[in-house]
């Protein structure tokens, strides 16, 4: 009766495991096979087969401009808040400091902040300082919320080094900064590489920070999306979605690969 | 032995380490003559990391003075002070070949890169590492990459060389090979070493002198056999091998003897220091080989034994004697020594030399 009882149990899981699967990658086949749709609507099934849309995207300013946008945004988000988030979970699993426990809790906080909080909170930031509508506003603010993410990424790859190997390189010679970058720099670096490409992805992917941050003139490829679907359902955003899709794919295969080669290294 | 203060390789004067609420180190006054290995032996959390790790320059201390060579390194930062340091668990850098953890010191010297090669070459032949190179950390094993933590931190010619439980996390056939290599090495290079454990045989078999620590402070300083034959304290009584401790007082006798009474009444033979009184209350230590079966009859303390326990090379008794002592006598199992079995009623031995008079 048990047994009969746990392989209903089971069974069920399964299910619901295999519809969750279902409606979470369902809508993004539908958009993919979408995006090669040849008439001037959205249509599914599509009835004839094209590129047009992706030519369209490509082709047309009104897209590739805020695409462009988005890419510096967030390269540059990138890399601030991966130098700055790296640092910073350095500081907090080696130094030794009073109030470190809360500094820590306050340096995730953007991650737990809403993040339409956030968002006005650097409009009346930023009013002032006449920031808003500039791209300098995006890279500020998304380098805001990418940081804790990098900080929390780092900080776990921190985890499985060993301190004694920086204390050894300055024995032998190294001073603070040579230590940090011939010792410990290296061994996390695959966790520095993947903390990069979600930081990266944070930013490509942001839409409320670029609504309140970027004014008119400031305008990502998210935004410019949101504001396409507002008014009518332009297809070129099903071509988007999908390379959108890829990018995402691509990125987190790399960074999967990266935390994999690390696990090898770290391995005896 | 000399004084502290007077120069020696190593100097640390009345080296104090505070944490909050807590004293790791407790004013050390220590110097180690250049050449010597000398031994920081104790139980764990009696401040020898901590000393070694302010030696090495990692932890500030909070007052004293720490000089190498004769000249104060104490506000020193770490890269500046010359000093090889083997850790625990090797520290190896893991991205690097064994080659290039070799030479990381060198490189960070901006030594030229033939001299390099050279030296590298050299140190992985001295720890019998020669065509291991290549080879990355992970793929040697334990005592292998305790070998190369060895020649990295040796390959710089450092004027002292520190380390802290170098062969604990290896089993016990690799830890006194380890041992004797260790030794080896010492002999052939010369090289002044401070050594840390808290196992007290690794201590006995390798140091030219010991500093036995206990609650941040040296209990003893001084060569194996002084420790082990004249503790200047229970604690390194009982801490160094194994001691009846018997509690009582001194009656004085003609002819630099005299009787040594425990609590429960029992009287022993003790030989009296001629230097000054005798100490009251006094300490009696005795270690278990010192005892033995007497040979005739009357003589002798009367004992009966308790328990007994064959451990190939002795037997350990249990023997209890008047006043509700009990005395752990440990004999050789050769043909020259008496046995007695479990119930036997016996007599013991003690030469009046072979006690140890301490202030209780
Ligand atoms: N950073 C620290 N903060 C507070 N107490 C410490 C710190 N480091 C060591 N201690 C304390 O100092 C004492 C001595 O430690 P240690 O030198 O590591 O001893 P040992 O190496 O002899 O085992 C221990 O009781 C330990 O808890
Ligand atoms: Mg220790």
């Amino acid at each position: 009766m048990s047994d009969d009882r746990l392989s209903a149990g089971r069974a069920l899981l399964w299910l619901f495991g295999a519809a969750l699967l279902v409606f979470l990658i369902a809508p993004i086949i539908v958009v993919v096979i979408t995006s090669f749709n040849a008439t001037p609507y959205l249509a599914f099934p599509p009835q004839a087969l094209s590129l047009r849309w992706y030519r369209n995207f490509f082709q047309s300013a009104h897209w590739i401009d805020p695409a462009l946008l988005s890419l510096r945004v967030a390269l540059v988000a990138m890399a601030g808040a991966t130098v700055l988030g790296s640092f910073a979970a350095i500081g907090l699993a080696r130094g030794r400091f009073r109030g470190k426990r809360g500094l820590e809790l306050f340096l995730v906080s953007p991650m737990v902040v809403p993040i339409v909080v956030m968002a006005l909170g650097l409009y009346f930031l930023f009013s002032p300082l006449h920031l808003l509508g500039t791209p300098a506003a995006l890279y500020l603010g998304h380098t805001v919320i990418a940081t804790p993410l990098v900080m929390v990424i780092v900080l776990s790859g921190l985890r499985s080094t060993d301190p004694a190997a920086e204390l050894a390189a300055r024995s032998l010679g190294a001073n603070y900064w040579r230590a940090l970058w011939h010792v410990l720099i290296p061994a996390i670096r695959p966790a520095i590489l993947s903390a990069a490409a979600f930081a990266f992805l944070v930013s490509f992917d942001e839409v409320v920070l670029a609504i309140f941050l970027g004014g008119p003139d400031a305008t990502t490829l998210p935004k410019r999306m949101w504001e396409s679907i507002r008014f009518e359902i332009d297809p070129t955003l099903t071509a988007i979605s999908s390379l959108l899709t890829l990018l995402v794919l691509l990125i987190l295969g790399c960074a999967e690969l990266a935390r994999s080669l690390q696990r090898r290294a770290s391995r005896g | 032995m000399q004084e502290p203060g007077t120069e020696g390789a190593l100097t640390l004067r009345r080296l104090t380490k505070h944490y909050p609420g807590f004293v790791a180190v407790d004013g050390i006054d220590l110097s180690v003559a250049a050449g010597e290995f000398l031994t920081l032996l104790g139980p764990s959390g009696s401040g020898k990391t901590t000393t070694l790790m302010m030696v090495a320059g990692f932890t500030p201390p909070t007052s004293g003075d720490i000089l190498l060579n004769g000249r104060s390194v104490t506000g020193l930062a770490p890269e500046r002070r010359n000093i090889g340091v083997v850790f625990q668990n090797y520290a190896l850098f893991p991205h690097m070949s064994v080659a290039e953890n070799v030479a990381f010191p060198l490189r960070m010297r901006r030594r030229p890169r033939a001299a390099i090669e050279q030296k590298v070459a050299a140190a992985l032949d001295l720890v019998r590492l020669a065509g291991l190179g290549q080879r990355l950390p992970r793929q040697l094993s334990g005592g292998q990459q305790q070998r190369v933590a060895l020649a990295r931190a040796l390959v710089f010619d450092p004027e002292l060389l520190l380390m802290d439980e170098p062969l604990g996390a290896l089993d016990k056939n690799l830890r006194a090979q380890m041992q004797f290599e260790l030794k080896r090495l010492h002999g052939e290079l010369g090289i002044t070493i401070v050594y840390v454990t808290h196992d007290q045989e690794e201590a006995l078999t390798m140091s030219d002198r010991v500093a036995l620590m206990n609650k941040g402070a040296i209990e003893q300083l001084g060569a194996v056999e002084d420790l082990y034959e004249r503790p200047v304290n229970r604690f390194v009584a009982e801490f160094l091998g194994e001691s009846n401790v018997i509690e009582g007082r001194v009656e004085p006798a003609p002819d630099g003897l005299g009787w040594f009474i425990a609590a429960g009444g029992l009287r022993l033979p003790v030989r009296l220091d001629a230097a000054g009184p005798p100490p009251r209350p006094a300490l009696l230590v005795i270690r278990p080989e010192k005892l033995g079966f007497a040979n005739g009859d009357a003589s002798g303390i009367p004992g009966t034994v308790r328990e007994l326990v064959y451990v190939g090379d002795f037997t350990r008794y249990r023997i209890g004697v008047e006043g509700g002592i009990e005395l752990i006598l440990k004999a050789p199992n050769n043909r020259h020594s008496r046995r007695a079995g479990k119930g036997d009623t016996v007599r013991l031995a003690l030469e009046p030399g072979d006690a140890h008079l301490l202030a209780g």
